[in-house]
């Protein structure tokens, strides 16, 4: 290292962020070199006084006046779009809600089509109508409620969580 | 100059970076409190963290009266603000980010406004003015002088300055609050740090290392 890439070398990077190898170097030409040790010491001394560099005191009504301000502002409501959001999120979440509880309770003996299914004796399936026939009460309609319930529960959480 | 000095730096990077982690801690937890409507724990915040946008509001701005505004404006924002904060990141560089924000507009107005009055006498007497309003918030005369020289670099390079060595956030960090790349931190970096050392350094020094 000769005395020009030790000059543009030493600012370079800040103190903190030198390597040793990149130290050791600097040292190594500094050792050797009056004027570039000189010049090192005083960008040492410049990087020790700006991490010394004193905090300006703020007035002494600071943290009153801000308190003062931000209770009387209050926090900003959410944007529209978010609120919005939210809503659909906690609607969604509802109405699946609503759907599974109304398929389980469709599904429920006495009253459900799984009392009414005649699974005994077990016969083997010949036809279409073998496999449909138990499912042709009310059987479509709890597939629906149940999926859909679960979908709207699924969407609602993932739009609220978008939301967050 | 000997390796050891180097090493002292980056120690005292070190013990730096770790009360920056206490604080931080202690801001998420008064963060969560006002989260959950205590109000009054937004005072904890200020308290923390005053004398930071104190010193970001001068370098920014570098009027000391309009510097006190802009601090108690971030703080009031920053509590309105509040649950825009993501909890995953650190909670300064993202006041930090209110703050020159705020002062990107204050700056925009004020330039707005001289170039209206196109008075620049009344500029060239205004800085007088803000080094005696600066001194006397620092009692200390040889922080007043550095202080002065900060206040004297250019914009993107005193508030490098300030929120490098005196804040202790790292390039990355000040690359995100300012929307720039890291390179050019690194360059304002750099510049400061030459720039300082003209200003500060004794003459006769500086004359002599010109013979040389």
């Amino acid at each position: 290292m000769n005395c020009q890439e030790f000059a543009k070398f030493v600012y370079a990077e800040p103190l903190r962020q030198r390597s040793s190898a990149a130290m050791q170097r600097l040292n190594d030409h500094a050792a050797r070199c009056p004027s570039c040790a000189r010049r090192l010491a005083d960008a040492e001394q410049i990087e020790r006084s700006l991490a010394a560099l004193v905090h300006v005191r703020p007035p002494t009504n600071m943290l009153h006046n801000v308190m003062r301000q931000a209770t009387a502002a209050k926090p900003a409501a959410p944007p529209a779009g978010r609120r919005l959001g939210e809503a659909v999120g906690w609607a969604a979440g509802l109405v699946g809600m609503v759907s599974l509880a109304a398929a389980y309770l469709l599904a429920t003996p006495p009253t459900g089509w799984l009392d009414r299914l005649s699974l005994k004796p077990i016969r083997p399936i010949g036809s279409l109508e073998d496999i449909l026939g138990p499912l042709a009460g009310d059987a479509p309609l709890i597939a629906l409620l149940a999926g859909a319930g679960a979908l709207l529960v699924i969407v609602g959480f993932a739009v609220r969580g978008r939301c967050a | 100059m000997t390796p050891q000095h180097g090493e002292s730096g980056r120690r005292d990077g070190h013990d730096r970076a770790q009360r920056d982690c206490v604080r931080d801690r202690q801001a998420r937890l008064a963060v969560a409190a006002v989260r959950g409507s205590d109000t009054e724990a937004f005072g904890q915040i200020v308290e923390l963290y005053q004398s930071d946008i104190m010193s970001l509001s001068i370098a920014l701005l570098k009027d000391v009266t309009a510097a006190e505004e802009l601090a108690q404006d971030v703080f009031v924002r920053a509590f309105r603000y509040l649950h825009t904060f993501d909890e995953r990141k650190r909670f300064y560089p993202w006041l930090a980010t209110i703050a020159y924000r705020l002062a990107q507009t204050r700056w925009q107005q004020r330039k707005a406004l001289a170039s209206r009055a196109n008075n620049m006498r009344d500029t060239a007497a205004s800085s007088s003015t803000q080094d005696e309003a600066l001194a006397a918030l620092i009692r200390d005369e040889q922080s007043q002088r550095l202080w002065q020289a900060v206040r004297a670099l250019p914009f993107g390079q005193r508030v490098a300055v300030v929120l490098y060595y005196q804040q202790g956030m790292d390039i990355g960090q000040i690359a995100q609050v300012w929307g720039v790349s890291a390179g050019t931190v690194k360059t304002c970096l750099f510049r400061a740090r030459r720039g300082l050392q003209t200003m500060l350094q004794p003459p006769d020094s500086a004359a002599a290392r010109e013979k040389q």
